[in-house]
């Protein structure tokens, strides 16, 4: 009786957070959503005054790749990020709070636009915030 | 009257300092993690300042709020005014007005019907260690130290067994927001000796001197724009003539915009004088940049 209940446990334990790692990137809306708020979002970098001249130069297919690849890995989807290092990627660009400040509010329009609930959102922005220190340099 | 002329003084100079760099741009931070003014002017919830620095400016950026806000009680009113100014999410400068309506009480108590306690209330705050924002990855919360320098203009309050008729509150705050959660804590310690937040004076006949006071706030973000929270603030007795309770409240903060937010609370301020059981709507509007 002891045994069953500890091998029901187990299993049910097990399978939630098999659950909770993939959801997170499904409750967000998956592969499609994804997509569309990556590509929203490249659109607004690009069309701010604020964080136009970070991404200008950019190639932006990559970009959008390394982009989806990254949020899709942080909701906990089967995605590999293929990029560099935050750290690596923004040395010498001179970012600061401003401008990051300004990011995330782009970050927020796009995945607003897309439908993404507010919670989503604070679960992938909880993610991404704590890379301030790597990317604010200035 | 003075006060105000500094008030307005600092304030055009301020906004020349903002309108003379291109680049100082005043509104980077994001939605309400300026917080909103406090009763005692500090930027935090409604009752409690928190460790957040006032206003949307970032570490590169000088931003500045003015608030009003109105509370009304069954026998009292509790209005007040202020303007707070943020440095470079460093630093506040804080100064505001408290005009505490005794209305049919003060009557009652020789006062006069109607009759008006003044106060007024100057603030420092300093951000000492961490972010409440970016340090997602840890529970640590943002601590600020802060100063408010209060004086009554009532000498009347001395009367009613208070030692002074000005004072200094010192606090420690430490404030989180916690995105995954959607939630908002902030802890605040402060030594005061003020009684109804120095509206009856400072110290007293039944205690002189400096009390360590708990304030707590908890706080749920609805969505971007809209927090809602409970407030609990412990406060001192010091006075015979009149018992001192804890003042509670459960709010709603929304910012539309970040040049405006608007609170509304119901408050519960328990004893005040001679009438117990005082509760009522507050409400704060706040405009900026």
């Amino acid at each position: 009786m002891k045994k069953n209940f500890i091998l029901i446990t187990l299993v049910c334990s097990f399978s939630i957070n098999m659950t909770f790692a993939v959801s997170e990137y499904s409750k967000f809306g998956g592969r499609k959503k994804m997509v569309s708020v990556v590509n929203d979002f490249v659109s607004y970098l690009l069309a701010d005054s604020r964080t136009k001249k970070f991404f200008i130069k950019v190639p932006r297919i990559d970009f959008k790749r390394r982009l989806f690849e990254q949020f899709c890995v942080e909701l906990g989807g089967k995605c590999v990020y293929k990029g560099e290092s935050m750290k690596k990627s923004h040395k010498k660009l001179k970012i600061n709070e401003r401008h990051f400040y300004a990011l995330v509010e782009l970050l927020q329009r796009s995945m607003d636009q897309n439908n993404v609930s507010q919670r989503s959102q604070n679960i992938l922005l909880a993610k991404l915030a704590p890379m301030y220190k790597d990317i604010v340099t200035k | 009257m003075l006060l105000m002329t500094k008030f307005k003084i600092l304030f055009v100079f301020i906004t020349q300092v903002i309108i003379s760099d291109v680049y100082s741009f005043t509104s980077s931070k994001l939605l309400l993690t300026g917080g909103v003014s406090q009763i005692e002017g500090a930027a935090g919830g409604g009752l409690t300042p928190w460790a957040l620095i006032g206003s949307y400016a970032s570490r590169d950026e000088i931003g500045a709020n003015a608030f009003s806000t109105v509370t009304r009680t069954q026998n009292y009113s509790l209005k007040a005014q202020g303007l707070l100014i943020g440095f470079y999410n460093r630093l506040e400068l804080s100064f505001s007005n408290q005009v505490f309506n005794t209305e049919k009480v003060g009557e009652e108590l020789g006062l006069g019907h109607s009759f008006k306690i003044h106060q007024q209330s100057i603030g420092l705050k300093l951000k000492v260690f961490g972010d409440a924002v970016y340090k997602q990855d840890s529970f640590l919360p943002q601590i600020s130290v802060g100063v408010l320098n209060k004086e009554n203009k009532e000498e009347v309050v001395k009367n009613f067994g208070a030692e002074d008729i000005r004072g200094s509150d010192y606090y420690l705050a430490m404030t989180k927001i916690l995105l995954k959660y959607g939630m908002i804590y902030n802890v605040t310690f402060r030594w005061t000796k003020a009684n109804q937040l120095g509206i009856l004076g400072f110290g007293g006949d039944k205690n002189s001197d400096e009390n360590l006071m708990f304030e707590g706030s908890l706080g749920y973000l609805i969505n971007r724009r809209l927090l809602f929270g409970v407030e609990y603030r412990q406060k001192p007795d010091n006075l015979k003539i009149a018992q001192e309770d804890a003042w509670t409240d459960i709010f709603l903060a929304w910012a539309p915009s970040k040049n405006i937010s608007l609170t509304l609370a119901y408050v519960d301020l328990g004893n005040i004088v001679t009438h117990d059981n005082q509760s009522g709507v507050y409400s704060s509007l706040q405009v900026g940049f």
